[in-house]
């Protein structure tokens, strides 16, 4: 779906121009979530602004399948991004901040800000204004941003930060559902066992560098983890489910 | 939407009703009837003479100050996403007063009507070709922001030296007057001068409203929804500037307007970036012509300066709007 061959990004800092990200090629593919793991600074959030366009390229290429990523327009109405940091600068009402999502478009579908509102359970805050509701509750508006247009890739850094377990599932969940229509995910995430759990492929970085990809059962093993994460970890069965467990 | 659709003909109702009863208000009463004879063209000199020569012009300025800095304040407030920055931000406010007082300090205003507005367009013009060679047209907002602040300093040590330097009290008073902004004794001409800069800079403003929507997200976000950052810092600044720098030109530095308006509008367009244009435009179209109205039903010795009013209404009023929450934005 859209694939990242021998990509590398420089800092945007021209002064102090240091290599963030080298030489990396990967995919993400329709129908499947692709988490990107690994430790602080190891260059998660370039490579998924990279994805998504945010960030320039010093080497490679990116292609979207059917598509031309160079162009803004064409990438606007290809993907749907979720930042770190999810600001929002008026107390706008959930609806209109779902309605954001289709700006790509050019028209505003009511009964699609409808649906999305309905899909990630926060109707009833249609007409709220976004700075009444608590964390939980406004990650789910900005996942009904995120869904709207069904967009054919989503890219997300880090949304499950400062959500309970109750709401990383559900956001999961979420995520899952859009990859199982036929979206291709892209998320980085902290969470090793949430990871585990719902991804289906697995990018784990380093210092900027791809050290491993693959299904999550063949990364997430201790001798991958350990020397990247400088922690021992266990692994332990429950039922079909396996944990990574850090040893204390 | 339809929401919006209806404040916008309300406040535009509103601007006319009271632009035509402020026609009939000064120091010469006049009644009803006689402004219906005008109005019907058959009015007498006397009338005429009062209605199209002198209230006329200054109340359609006003409204077309009060208008640009309406739609200023709710452009560059979405676009900073931030409820307290006002229009005279990028530096075009003081850079056309500069050059306002250049021309009054080299004795120019009493040679052509029209030097002071066209030095002061100039300048206006002039401080945003300098803002755009210190910062670039991609500049970051703080980039932006810091440099319209050095622009608008160095403009303002301008006018300062104007006024330490000027020859003598009446030319240092005739500043300080000038600078207090006013829309008595402007004429057809000036509103003329104003004009095509006035609706250049607003076009380019309302042109963004799309944009300033997607920019509610944060930058990072908007550009993944399409936005072309450069390309809307452009357009903002240099429609701020256009815009700004006509008004200013003929009317003096009148404050407040466009720091107010947007937020008396924002809560009654759902906060909305786009939707909160055009009625803070209007809103402070209507604002200045009451306070023009205002200038001229209150019997004073000496007429009040529009800015003076505005400063003396405005501040109570962002008190108050400061104590009801969610008033603001910016807080999410």
């Amino acid at each position: 779906m859209l694939e990242l061959k021998n990509v590398s990004a420089l800092t945007p800092d021209s002064t102090t121009q240091k290599s963030i990200l080298h030489d990396i090629s990967c995919r993400f593919e329709a129908g499947q979530i692709t988490a990107i793991v690994g430790p602080n600074g190891a260059g998660k959030t370039t490579l998924l602004r990279a994805a998504a366009g945010l960030a320039p390229l010093s080497a490679g290429s990116i292609h979207l399948e059917g598509c031309n990523w160079k162009n803004r327009k064409t990438r606007a109405r290809n993907l749907a991004y979720l930042s770190q940091f999810q600001n929002i600068a008026w107390p706008l009402s959930c609806r209109d901040v779902v309605a954001l999502g289709l700006l790509p478009y050019g028209f505003r579908n009511d009964e699609l800000v409808t649906a999305a509102l309905a899909r990630c359970h926060v109707t009833q805050f249609s007409d709220r204004p976004i700075d009444t509701l608590s964390g939980g509750e406004r990650s789910r508006v900005f996942m009904a941003r995120l869904l709207v247009a069904n967009a054919p890739l989503l890219l997300l850094d880090e949304p499950t930060q400062s959500l309970d377990v109750a709401g990383a599932l559900g956001l999961m969940h979420l995520l899952r559902g859009a990859a199982d229509d036929g979206a291709a995910v892209g998320v980085v995430m902290h969470d090793l066992n949430l990871a585990f759990a719902f991804c289906d492929h697995v990018l784990l970085l380093q210092n900027g560098v791809l050290k491993a990809q693959g299904a999550p059962r063949d990364v997430f093993t201790p001798s991958q983890l350990e020397p990247i994460f400088d922690v021992e970890f266990d692994v332990m069965a429950v039922g079909d489910a396996q944990y990574l467990v850090p040893t204390m | 939407m339809k929401k919006t659709i209806k404040l916008n003909f309300t406040l535009a109702a509103l601007l006319l009703f009271i632009g035509t009863v402020s026609l009939m208000v000064g120091d010469v009463a006049t009644s009803p009837a006689a402004l219906v004879d005008w109005l019907a063209g058959v009015g007498s000199e006397f009338h005429v003479i009062l209605f199209e020569t002198i209230r006329a012009p200054r109340i359609v300025l006003a409204a077309l100050t009060g208008f640009v800095l309406g739609l200023s304040g709710a452009a560059i407030q979405g676009f900073l996403r931030n409820p307290l920055a006002e229009p005279g931000i990028l530096g075009a406010s003081n850079g056309a007063a500069l050059g306002a007082v250049m021309a009054i300090y080299l004795g120019l205003a009493s040679t052509v009507s029209y030097w002071v507005p066209l030095a002061a367009a100039v300048m206006a013009l002039a401080s945003v070709a300098v803002l755009m060679a210190v910062a670039g047209v991609g500049a970051s907002s703080l980039r932006l922001i810091l440099a319209g602040f050095a622009v608008s300093a160095f403009a303002g040590a301008g006018i300062a030296l104007a006024l330490n330097l000027s020859p003598n009290y009446f030319a240092a008073l005739e500043i300080a007057f000038w600078l207090l902004g006013a829309v008595e004794n402007r004429s057809w001409l000036h509103v003329s001068l104003a004009l095509p800069g006035a609706v250049f800079g607003c076009l380019l403003m309302l042109s963004t409203a799309r944009s300033l929507n997607a920019l509610a997200l944060g930058e990072e976000v908007a550009q993944t929804l399409g936005l072309n950052l450069r390309n809307l810092r452009a357009r903002i600044a240099i429609g701020l500037a256009l815009a700004i720098g006509a008004v200013v030109s003929v009317t003096g530095v009148i404050g407040f307007v466009g720091l107010v308006a947007p937020h008396l509008v924002r809560p009654y367009c759902g906060h909305m970036p786009s939707r909160s244009l055009l009625p803070s435009a209007l809103l402070g179209a209507i604002l200045l012509v009451l306070a023009d109205t205002a200038i001229r039903a209150i019997p004073t010795v000496m007429e009040l300066k529009l800015g003076v009013l505005t400063a003396f209404f405005g501040v109570p009023l962002l008190l108050l709007l400061l104590r009801r929450p969610g008033t603001l934005g910016g807080e999410a």
